[in-house]
């Protein structure tokens, strides 16, 4: 017990040491209250469509469609009433953006049948 | 269960007080409420048990003082530096050159005793200090040398890129500039001071008697300044894990202590005398090293360790590096987020924790020298404590570390004690430098030579982070150590429980379980990039030409060896210098440019593609709007990736990624969210938070810390 007394007491002196070495040079400044951890959880919505436009001869429901990002020719053309499928164009395949032009602000994808 | 040391634990409410304190800032202080009713269940147990609680808590009172020491001691260190006004406009500066540092075509100077005055005609002398990049040659200017010159001045802030500036603050340096040689006037000032003296002596005779490669390898094991070696000398002591030779620490330390305790022994000094003679040659050694916090480690444990032996007390070496700890913080609690004090003290504590727990399990292996299983329980016990800290600060440990260190450390031990031996008697007498330092010059050049010559860059272990599952790997150690008194079951099931948890902790930290594409934003001093993974597909656009250390950092950190498809936001003469810089780190499939760009295709070793319209990243749809601006569609959501400011019509998008922001980007593209890399007010930055992760599913982006 007089071991822990002795130690606590010179550890309470050291205290009072390490305090004022820290302390003292440094009074003038205002001090930072505030936590340096910076938090990140955020969240942003997205549509997760893209616009396309499906026009021509053997489409019986031309027009502008919203899809999912991920939807294939097949599903649009379904959408659009198309007749015929183009022979080049594989209708598995998710819609390309290679035929997309800005309009206004917004990307449009162009199936011209 | 824990044997009770008291400076362990005092040691470790500093250290919880600062960190609290740099986590949470004033609330730090509630954190102590959470021990009142610890405190009244230890005074009902003791009352119950009839024995005296006064002394536990009392104890307790202690722990908690050092507590708010800690917390109050960090708070005031951060105002201090924060005090110094910000400034970022051009300034005229004069000021005292106290250390001078090479980088690549530049020199890096130190200015302290500042004064600046400011485009409206007000002078400041901040109490801080100013890193100076020269370009052009500048060989007269030495420490104490009055520089003064105008220059647009920088400020570095506390927290920068998510993380504690811990360079500057415990540097003090608060601002940066940099100039043209042509432009600084340069006058001679005060004479050296005593351990700057020292060290320039040191650097003459080392660089005069042998060839610089030689030299400078001696100079940055005698004095921890690698700065005067060859960048990719000292990459491949990093990449073998035996940079921390130059490191001023326990090995220097322990050598020179070996060396003059011995010689005074020897004269037969009375230990009263033999006591502060060797405290005072190691305190001025430390002095020379710039008291670095692992030579200041060192030295107190070496300290404790005389005083224990000269009064008689066991010497404790957990009690040992915990009063070293304390110290180190004491001096600047800022030292807990430096790398080199965690890995000092990790290395230390690890050796005393497992260390001797391993040895003696080797030991009982009977084909094992004994030697052998010390030196091999050691190294891997300093291994396996620093590792989750390499891993986090680097971005990669080597594999082959623990071999090396059991073959290097022993040899270079031997030789860097007549290295420092001899470049003491060289510096006395210089004209007998040469001769003096052949035979350790000679020694030194065989044993780094195989060093030098092999490439550790291939066997690194890299592609993950700890992050807080460092604290689980440590609980893990701590335990299945020898200072934690347990039977042998309820070891072995808290052991399991803690690598259960260790395992769950590290796979939801690194993998993005649920998301087949991920993107990444990263920023620091050297560069800004944005890296898109999408299944096997890696992307990267960078922002403007990264620094090459940065992005090989960024690489081992995110496990990239190649890229897909590279693409840079910059202006051509950027983009031309960015290639090689990424070809050096990673091999590259393709680099995509916009047709019509003035970019000068003269690259042999990577396809350079220019397109007009959309391309594709893997699987994901881009459109170069601009030379710097690209549209990316990321599984659907609407990326806008700007590198600079641009005139053209731009599409909405849902996130904008930028380096700042401006009012006229925001009105062209309506973003539904912004990150930007430079420090934005009330805008998510990659500079306020750190690198960010965007996980994107189902209509939602998730930002979080990486």
């Amino acid at each position: 017990m007089k071991v822990i007394y002795r130690i606590s007491i010179f550890l309470l002196c050291a205290v009072a040491l390490i305090a004022a070495a820290a302390v003292l040079p440094f009074l003038a400044p205002p001090l930072r209250g505030e936590g340096m951890v910076y938090g990140v959880n955020e969240q942003i919505g997205y549509d997760g469509t893209i616009a396309v436009v499906v026009r021509g001869e053997s489409v019986r429901r031309p027009g502008t469609y919203r899809v999912p990002y991920d939807s294939t020719y097949a599903d649009i053309f379904a959408l659009a009433g198309a007749k015929t499928m183009p022979p080049d164009l594989d209708p598995d395949a998710p819609i390309g953006f290679s035929d997309a032009v800005l309009v206004g602000d917004i990307f449009y994808i162009y199936l011209v049948l | 269960m824990i044997n009770f040391r008291p400076v362990f634990f005092v040691s470790l409410s500093f250290g919880l007080g600062i960190f609290l304190s740099f986590a949470v800032g004033f609330h730090a202080y509630w954190a102590l409420l959470a021990l009142l009713p610890v405190a009244a269940a230890v005074i009902i147990y003791r009352l119950k048990t009839k024995k005296s609680s006064l002394g536990v808590l009392l104890f307790a009172a202690v722990l908690c003082a050092f507590y708010c020491v800690g917390a109050f001691s960090f708070t005031v260190r951060i105002s201090a530096f924060e005090n110094d006004p910000v400034l970022a406009e051009s300034c005229v500066f004069t000021g005292e050159v106290t250390e001078i540092g090479d980088a690549d075509y530049r020199r890096i100077l130190t200015l302290s005793d500042l004064e600046l005055v400011t485009e409206e005609g007000k002078t400041l002398r901040p109490n801080s200090k100013m890193t100076l990049y020269v370009y052009g040659d500048s060989k007269d200017i030495r420490i104490g040398s009055i520089v003064r010159g105008q220059s647009e001045i920088q400020t570095y802030d506390a927290i920068a890129y998510g993380r504690l500036n811990t360079s500057a603050i415990l540097s003090g340096v608060r601002y940066r500039a940099s100039a043209d040689i042509e432009d600084l006037s340069v006058t001679e000032g005060h004479a050296l001071p005593v351990f700057s003296a020292v060290r320039s002596r040191f650097r003459e005779v080392l660089f005069s008697s042998t060839d610089s490669g030689t030299a400078s390898i001696a100079y940055a094991m005698l004095v921890g300044d690698s700065g005067y070696m060859d960048g990719d000398v000292l990459q491949n002591f990093r990449y073998g894990g035996i940079a921390h030779i130059f490191a001023v620490s326990g090995l220097h330390i322990g050598v020179i202590y070996g060396l003059l305790y011995g010689l005074l022994r020897r004269l037969q000094v009375k230990g009263y005398v033999r006591l502060p003679v060797v405290f005072a040659a190691l305190l001025f050694y430390c002095g020379v090293c710039g008291f670095s916090p692992s030579s200041v480690r060192a030295l107190v444990m070496c300290t404790v360790l005389m005083i224990a032996d000269a009064a008689g007390y066991a010497y404790d070496r957990l009690n040992s590096v915990s009063a070293a700890s304390l110290v180190v913080l004491a001096i600047n609690p800022v030292y807990l987020f430096s790398v080199g004090f965690q890995l000092s003290v990790a290395a230390a504590a690890g050796i005393i924790v497992l260390g001797g727990h391993l040895g003696r399990l080797l030991a009982r292996v009977k084909f094992l020298p004994r030697k052998f299983s010390s030196a091999l329980s050691v190294a891997f016990s300093a291994q396996v404590c620093t590792f989750p800290i390499l891993i986090d600060c680097f971005g990669y440990v080597s594999a082959l570390s623990l071999v090396l260190n059991l073959l290097f450390i022993p040899v270079i031990s031997a030789v860097y004690s007549l290295i420092f031996l001899f470049t003491i008697f060289a510096a006395i007498v210089p004209a007998a430098g040469t001769v003096l330092l052949y035979v350790p010059c000679l020694l030194l050049q065989v044993a780094v030579t195989p060093v030098m010559m092999a490439d550790f860059g291939v066997l690194l272990i890299s592609g993950f982070t700890f992050g807080g599952a460092a604290v689980l790997w440590y609980l893990l150690v701590f335990l299945i150590s020898d200072k934690v008194n347990l039977k042998i079951i309820p070891k072995v099931t808290g052991s399991t429980a803690l690598c259960i948890a260790l395992t769950v902790c590290m796979v939801l930290q690194n993998a993005a379980i649920g998301y087949s594409a991920v993107a990444t934003v990263h920023a620091d001093y050297g560069g800004e990039a944005m890296i898109l993974r999408r299944e096997e597909d890696v992307s990267l656009v960078l922002f403007g030409s990264p620094d090459p250390s940065y992005l090989e950092r960024l690489f081992l950190r995110e496990g990239i060896s190649a890229v897909d498809a590279l693409i840079v936001l910059a202006p051509p003469r950027e983009v031309n210098t960015a290639i090689p810089v990424v070809l050096e780190c990673a091999e590259v499939g393709a680099v995509y440019v916009r047709e019509g760009t003035e970019f000068e295709d003269t690259f042999q070793t990577v396809e350079v593609i220019e397109t007009d319209g959309f391309f594709y990243l893997g699987a994901t749809p881009a459109l170069f709007m601009d030379d710097a601006v690209l549209y990316v569609n990321f599984l659907g959501a609407d990326i806008l990736l700007c590198g600079e400011e641009t005139q053209a019509r731009l599409p909405r998008c849902d996130l904008l990624v930028a380096p700042s922001w401006s009012q006229a980007l925001a009105d062209a593209c309506s973003p539904s969210g912004e990150i930007y890399f430079e420090k934005t007010e009330g805008k998510l930055s990659v500079y306020s938070a750190g690198d960010l992760q965007l996980r994107v599913k189902n209509g939602i982006i998730d930002v979080v810390a990486e």
